[in-house]
């Protein structure tokens, strides 16, 4: 990050240079939360235009909050995550018309996965299943195992119980192995 | 990471079938966080963009008054900078006030002035370059 003159300083800290008129601050903040935003935008769309405009409606959430920001009640980054996750599940529940924590979960080796997979690729193939997870299990999926959160950090996202993102995970990921499984060839696995 | 991506509650020596299908979960997870979404260029020139747009004024700065240049500023700004500049007239005025003071109070009050630092006369010692006049009398008494 070349010109991220501000590497030293926490995202609470910029947000409040920001609030102050520092560009800098702006600029260090779009590099630092810009490519957080879109990437779990994506991972939880699986659309990258939908995930632009949902990264840029969150960006310009962030923007807005920080005159009122208060330093030490929370991450920055826990904010976002917050902000983003809840934008893409409301979009996709109106996407798909249903609460998708009623949606049926996915049966063990469905083809479809095979149909919707352009590309032979592990990260394609993940992408492709993880579409099909009802969204609060890809939401604690994609925070715990793509975004390295503990559990306690997606608690405070998701605003449940840690037990409860332990379930949610440990589902998500029976059903992604489960789909992935039929997909060994493809993935490169199947001549191990 | 350091996340545990087997999976919760799965036992593999019990279910080999399981354990499978644990590790390739585990090495997609690992291919697709090396491989992230990643934003394009005109993406983040428009975040940026806004953001600027958002962004509340800087707070003011007072200006530092330039005493050297200006058109009212004129001799006046220019003696002012040669003096120091208003702290300095201060110190001159003070040293100026002292001076008509001590003219004022006269060379009568410079002992008080004196004790005033160094102390009272009693407080510094006295020499007496006579001895006293009794001492003197008694003297003259036994000669005569």
């Amino acid at each position: 990050m070349a010109f991220d003159a501000l590497t030293d300083a926490s995202d609470e800290a910029l947000l409040v240079l920001y609030g102050n008129g520092d560009p800098a601050a702006a600029r260090s903040l779009t590099l630092r939360l810009a490519p957080l935003a879109y990437r779990v935008a994506y991972r939880m769309l699986g659309d990258a235009a939908e995930a632009e405009d949902l990264s840029q409606e969150a960006m310009l959430r962030l923007w807005r909050i920080a005159p009122d920001w208060r330093q030490g009640e929370a991450k920055l980054s826990t904010w976002l995550y917050r902000v983003v996750t809840n934008l893409a599940t409301d979009r996709l529940r109106r996407r798909r018309g249903l609460g998708l924590d009623e949606a049926p979960e996915p049966e063990d080796g469905r083809p479809a996965v095979l149909d919707v997979m352009i590309e032979a690729d592990r990260a394609a193939a993940l992408q492709a299943a993880l579409d099909r997870l009802p969204a609060r299990q890809r939401q604690a999926v994609v925070l715990r195992h793509l975004e390295g959160l503990s559990n306690p950090e997606i608690a405070e996202v998701m605003d449940i119980g840690v037990e409860a993102v332990e379930s949610l995970t440990a589902r998500g990921k029976r059903a992604l192995a489960a789909m992935l499984a039929g997909q060994r060839e493809d993935l490169g696995y199947g001549h191990g | 990471m350091g996340m545990d991506d087997k999976i919760a509650g799965a036992d593999p020596r019990m279910n080999p079938q399981m354990d499978v299908q644990a590790d390739l979960l585990a090495a997609t997870f690992a291919a697709a966080r090396q491989s992230p979404p990643e934003p394009s260029a005109d993406f983040m020139a428009r975040i940026l963009a806004e953001g600027l747009a958002q962004q509340p004024p800087a707070r003011a700065v007072a200006p530092a008054h330039d005493l050297g240049s200006g058109v009212g500023g004129g001799v006046l700004a220019q003696l002012l900078a040669m003096l120091g500049g208003w702290r300095g007239i201060g110190g001159m005025a003070t040293a100026a006030l002292t001076g008509v003071w001590i003219g004022f109070a006269g060379m009568g009050q410079l002992g008080d002035i004196a004790a005033g630092y160094l102390g009272t006369a009693d407080a510094l010692g006295t020499v007496d370059l006579l001895p006293d006049t009794d001492v003197l009398a008694m003297m003259l008494d036994q000669e005569g």
